[in-house]
């Protein structure tokens, strides 16, 4: 294949150079990979505040003491050792970020909050880092990390930027927990169990990440890990907080993402699927996948990763990506963790009980949240 | 009509118009901040505009995307979110999908139809010209035909007003292919 085209429509191909990650099984993509193909989730009964007046508290919560901030700020310097960055190439580096508000900045007094963008943390980072300019926040929610993502691959294959640094971030916190709590979002059993019978709800967690990605023709001393192949984003028009129960956008988001890279169903060897393990969202997905695969659909292995790392939110598109490069690294598929039973309304080839061996060439990850918002990113072999 | 270079601009409203000192209508199933309301009806007047009632022509519906620019975010849902957790007291269901400021734009794209993508930004640099940039970008790279971007922010000082902007853009015609619009 052609590295400075890539396989489909794409104008330049867009390589991932460097990547770092924290979760609720720690800090590094070692100790990422270690957790997922163990099998045991990182949920853990929840210390970084008191969550006695909530009805779950439970997550995948990491180091108690953690700051958002400074731990992208190590991820970031660690995804740029690893591609190999030089200050120079660093300094022409953009970087784009995906995160929620602060809540520390809403209980400051209202005239004081003006001075305190959400994009700060990104406009800090890429001072903090030696980056040449920041790029946009992303501030919509489960889909903010993935849309980051597909936003840097049309930079660099447009040749706007030869490289671009994202970074996202969610910790778990008393704010969030509140509101799925307040939304009866959270799994009373403890366990999140996508595409399964007797499902209950999410479990939240951790995750901060931060990957590099480059023009694949732009630097000769480049090792690439994978390479971002497609991407695609599609709307349900449907609903503020339900998904389209025929999973229209998320179709659409997948055929838009397989047509860039130039791919189809039957090339599709992997999908690590939003798979929030609620009802509504397991049961839209599941006909979304059936709607773009068609009859490729229940040969194609499916799971969902948040049933071992919680859902990270503003940052689940950026470890769900993550772990996409690994499969691919590593020829083996995560196990889609907490599963009772089949649903009907979930036919899906689900990987169930160990990790499945594949040497896998293509994958995707897909998200999705409220308000309709679907992506899906082509995550390809190197 | 104002045309960029790659993107034409078909209506731009500006919430409150000159004079107007009038609150948004009340949004259905949002409370506790003006933020959804004032997005959903600048919104609605901006494509009101150009398409009449909703919903979209089904020629464009399916290809228009949403983009909402805004530096702070909705802090006002934020403090209603902080003071249930600094109090103790219990949260209103609904703050559980207002808190994620795409919510409110499934509101708008499930009024007109809108099938393109939905996306939220805080800008590093100016509201406008990121929002406008970025509807450029999703327009040239085919993830959109026209897009819908909503500027936002609610007031931070006494005797201010919460202000929005809302655009339609679109890819501009080939040179030789302009309307006389």
């Amino acid at each position: 294949m052609n590295p400075q085209t890539g396989p489909g429509r794409t104008g330049r191909r867009v390589a991932v150079t460097g990547m770092a990650v924290t979760t609720g099984y720690g800090h590094g993509v070692d100790v990422l990979r270690d957790g997922i193909y163990s099998g045991v989730p990182a949920f853990v009964p929840v210390t970084r505040f008191d969550t006695s007046r909530y009805r779950v508290g439970v997550a995948a919560q990491g180091a108690a003491e953690l700051d958002l901030d400074t731990e992208l700020k190590t991820l970031t310097e660690e995804a740029c050792k690893q591609a190999g960055l030089t200050q120079g190439e660093r300094a022409n580096t953009l970087l784009v970020a995906a995160r929620h508000a602060d809540p520390a900045v809403s209980r400051l007094p209202r005239q004081e909050q003006e001075s305190r963008p959400i994009s700060e943390t990104a406009q800090w980072l890429a001072r903090e880092c030696g980056f040449g300019a920041a790029g946009r926040t992303y501030i919509n929610a489960c889909v903010a990390a993935s849309t980051a993502i597909a936003e840097a691959g049309t930079l660099i294959s447009s040749g706007r930027h030869d490289r671009v640094v994202v970074v996202a971030g969610h910790l778990v916190d008393a704010e969030s927990f509140t509101t799925f709590n307040a939304g009866k979002a959270l799994a009373v059993d403890g366990r999140l169990r996508p595409f399964s019978s007797g499902r209950k709800g999410l479990l939240l967690g951790d995750g901060a990440g931060a990957v590099v990605l480059e023009a694949a023709d732009s630097r000769e001393e480049m090792s690439p890990l994978a390479y971002l192949d497609g991407w695609g984003m599609a709307g349900d028009a449907h609903h503020v907080c339900q998904p389209h129960p025929q999973g229209l956008g998320m179709a659409r988001s997948i055929q838009l993402a397989l047509c860039r890279a130039g791919l189809g169903p039957q090339d599709v060897d992997y999908v690590n699927a939003h798979g929030t393990g609620t009802p509504y969202n397991d049961s839209a997905e599941t006909a979304g996948l059936h709607r773009a695969f068609g009859e490729h659909t229940e040969r194609i292995p499916v799971s969902s990763t948040k049933s071992m790392h919680g859902h990270a939110l503003q940052a689940a598109g950026m470890v769900e990506f993550v772990i996409c490069v690994l499969a691919l690294q590593s020829g083996r598929l995560p196990v889609n963790s907490g599963y009772l039973g089949p649903d009907p309304d979930c036919r899906l080839d689900l990987v169930l009980d160990t990790p499945r061996e594949r040497a896998a060439e293509h994958v995707i990850s897909l998200n999705s949240a409220f308000g309709g918002a679907n992506t899906a990113l082509v995550v390809s072999a190197a | 009509m104002t045309t960029a270079s790659k993107t034409t601009t078909l209506e731009h409203v500006v919430w409150p118009a000159e004079g107007e000192r009038e609150q948004p209508p009340n949004l259905p199933g949002f409370t506790a901040s003006p933020f959804g309301p004032i997005i959903a009806h600048v919104a609605d007047r901006c494509l009101s505009r150009h398409w009449g009632e909703p919903p979209a022509p089904p020629e464009r519906a399916g290809r228009t995307g949403m983009v909402m620019v805004s530096r702070l975010g909705d802090m006002a849902t934020e403090a209603a979110v902080t003071s249930s957790v600094d109090s103790g007291t219990k949260a209103s269901p609904l703050l559980f999908y207002q808190s994620v400021p795409s919510a409110v734009l499934g509101v708008v794209s499930a009024r007109w139809g809108l099938g393109g993508p939905v996306i939220c930004i805080s800008p590093a640099g100016d509201p406008l010209a990121e929002g406008v940039e970025l509807a450029e970008l999703l327009i040239e790279d085919g993830s959109a035909a026209d897009v819908l971007v909503v500027l936002v922010e609610l007031a931070t000082r006494e005797g201010e007003s919460d202000r929005a902007e809302a655009l339609l853009v679109t890819a501009s015609a080939p040179r030789g292919e302009e309307g006389g619009a």
